[in-house]
């Protein structure tokens, strides 16, 4: 294996990687704060997605510049689900929980199908499109600006969460929800704020995938599976272990799909979960 | 002059009710105890201060407000701090993490520079635990941290829940110390004990429950001189007689 070939693949799976984890962070984010899991996650990425095609499409807006915009709206769309929908379930059974956001789920599938129909979508003329060649190396620039963009999001969001008074008070919250209500803390804010930002984070990576990547009504499934282990393989609502176990499966996959077939590339992402999860049921930085 | 003044709480969790006509009061400066066995409602009296549990009757008027019908998080605002039963600090994050979250949604500097070198005079251990992780701290640091967290937003009552369980003579002589200075400066305190001894010659004043229900108050050397108490906690009420 020559060192180009080495490079290459680290790269491509660290620009997946990076993109995995921002995905896994938006949902441990949620998870972690108010013990819901966003099962129509993937779902609010496909819609991020249709979103960046369709400007592109109708008004030529490349992706990049509809990026901010794209994240934007996500979080305005997370804090309504929030307030719409799973605020009405919050005093609820875990089952009412669990068919709020599955029900959710279904329902953006159908409409997304309904409206745009079952097609693959491309934007095929990104500003980002081409190859980027430094010395022998060949690199996909829409990949490596994805993982480029994906990674300055998780570092902005981390700075977001653990450096800033905002983030202490959304920790606080996850830690202990009762003795942050004593200390003045509005929980039901902070609910739809890690709504807004764990939209936010899918709006922000839809966005970028979808300059390399098809959209359909489905997409969401392909993506958010692999965050979902991430997740768990990082540790349910850890932050850090979501971004260790995004990049990890990233590297993973890309080296497994190269080395063995890249039908079976998320094999050992799956086997590692499972050594993972029966060694250390917590998850790499999961707390008991 | 009352500070706290709750008539006629009750409180019910389902159809259960664990909570009828509590009505109680704090004047300022006041040291006043809640006493009674287990589950006789002392906590679920306290969280109904500050508005935790949620109320089926009564009303409270705390320094010119209205509490009754406020949620939880407009309370500690208005100058009424609530230190939960077992501390409860954010484990995961650090002392002084803890002790800024203590101040409010949005501290100002000078405040917050007058409130830490407060909690730190009180409590100076805490000072050089300040970077340490909560939940790594022994039993007694942690109560210490959890009553600076709540003077942290500078309150006119604390309510303090058994801040003296689990901690060793040593630590329970020095929590209460900090808490009989507090109320040197003018803080008035309500507060839940087990220990009735302890409490009765801490407290001005004590209510004492049994059962959901206020059965008792008196200044605290009159419950100390009197037998009402043993019938409290060891008596039996008519009912309850064989027959």
């Amino acid at each position: 294996m020559t060192a180009t070939l080495a490079t290459q693949l680290l790269v491509s799976g660290l620009g997946m990687g990076c993109i995995f984890a921002l995905i896994a962070i938006g949902l441990t984010l949620i998870y972690g704060v108010m013990n819901i899991v966003n099962f129509a996650h993937g779902e609010f990425l496909m819609i991020s997605m249709y979103g960046t095609w369709l400007a592109y499409s109708f008004w030529g807006v490349d992706p990049v510049v509809a990026l901010p915009a794209v994240g934007a709206l996500m979080f305005l769309f997370g804090v309504l689900v929030y307030y719409v929908l799973v605020r009405q379930v919050l005093d609820g059974t875990m089952h009412a929980q669990i068919f709020a956001t599955f029900g959710l789920m279904v329902f953006l599938q159908a409409a997304a199908q309904f409206v745009f129909g079952a097609d693959y979508h491309a934007i095929d003329k990104s500003w980002l499109g081409g190859v980027l060649r430094i010395g022998g190396i060949t690199l996909p620039s829409a990949q490596l600006a994805a993982g480029l963009g994906a990674l300055l999001a998780t570092l902005a969001l981390y700075a977001l969460i653990f450096r800033t008074h905002l983030g202490r008070q959304l920790r606080a919250v996850s830690q202990d929800r009762t003795a942050a209500l004593t200390l003045g803390i509005d929980a039901d804010r902070m609910n739809a704020l890690a709504w807004g930002i764990g939209a936010a984070c899918v709006g922000v990576a839809g966005a970028l995938l979808s300059s390399f990547y098809y959209v359909f009504p489905r997409v969401g499934a392909v993506f958010v599976l692999i965050s979902y282990v991430a997740v768990a393989l990082g540790g349910f609502g850890s932050i850090g272990g979501a971004l260790v176990a995004g990049v990890l499966i990233g590297i993973l996959q890309v080296i497994s799909g190269f080395f063995v077939a890249s039908t079976l590339k998320f094999l050992p992402v799956y086997l590692l979960y499972l050594v993972v999860v029966l060694l250390r049921p917590t998850g790499i930085l999961g707390r008991q | 002059m009352k500070l706290l003044e709750a008539r006629g709480l009750g409180v019910a969790y389902g159809d259960f009710q664990v909570l009828w006509d509590a009505s109680i009061e704090a004047d300022k400066g006041e040291i006043v105890c809640l006493l009674g066995p287990n589950g006789s409602g002392k906590s679920t009296l306290m969280n109904s201060l500050s508005r935790l549990t949620r109320l089926t009757a009564g009303e409270i008027l705390f320094d010119g407000h209205a509490l009754h019908d406020l949620p939880p998080h407009r309370i500690s605002s208005l100058g009424l701090s609530h230190v939960l039963e077992r501390h409860r600090l954010f484990p995961y994050m650090t002392v002084l993490e803890n002790l800024l979250l203590g101040a409010g949604p949005r501290p100002d500097r000078a405040r917050l520079a007058r409130a830490f070198e407060r909690v730190y005079s009180l409590f100076p251990r805490l000072k050089e635990r300040e970077k340490q992780l909560a939940h790594s701290m022994s039993g007694g640091e942690q109560q210490m941290c959890a009553i600076a967290r709540g003077l942290m937003s500078e309150p006119k009552l604390l309510m303090v829940d058994e801040p003296f369980i689990g901690l060793s003579p040593q630590l329970r002589h020095e929590v209460a110390g900090a808490l009989r200075r507090l109320n040197e400066e003018g803080v008035t305190i309500l507060l839940i004990e087990q220990n009735v001894r302890e409490a009765l010659a801490f407290a001005h004043r004590a209510y004492v429950l049994r059962a959901g229900r206020i059965v008792l108050a008196a200044p605290a050397g009159e419950l100390l001189a009197g037998d009402a108490l043993e019938s409290v906690f060891f008596g039996r009420r008519d009912d309850e007689r064989l027959h």
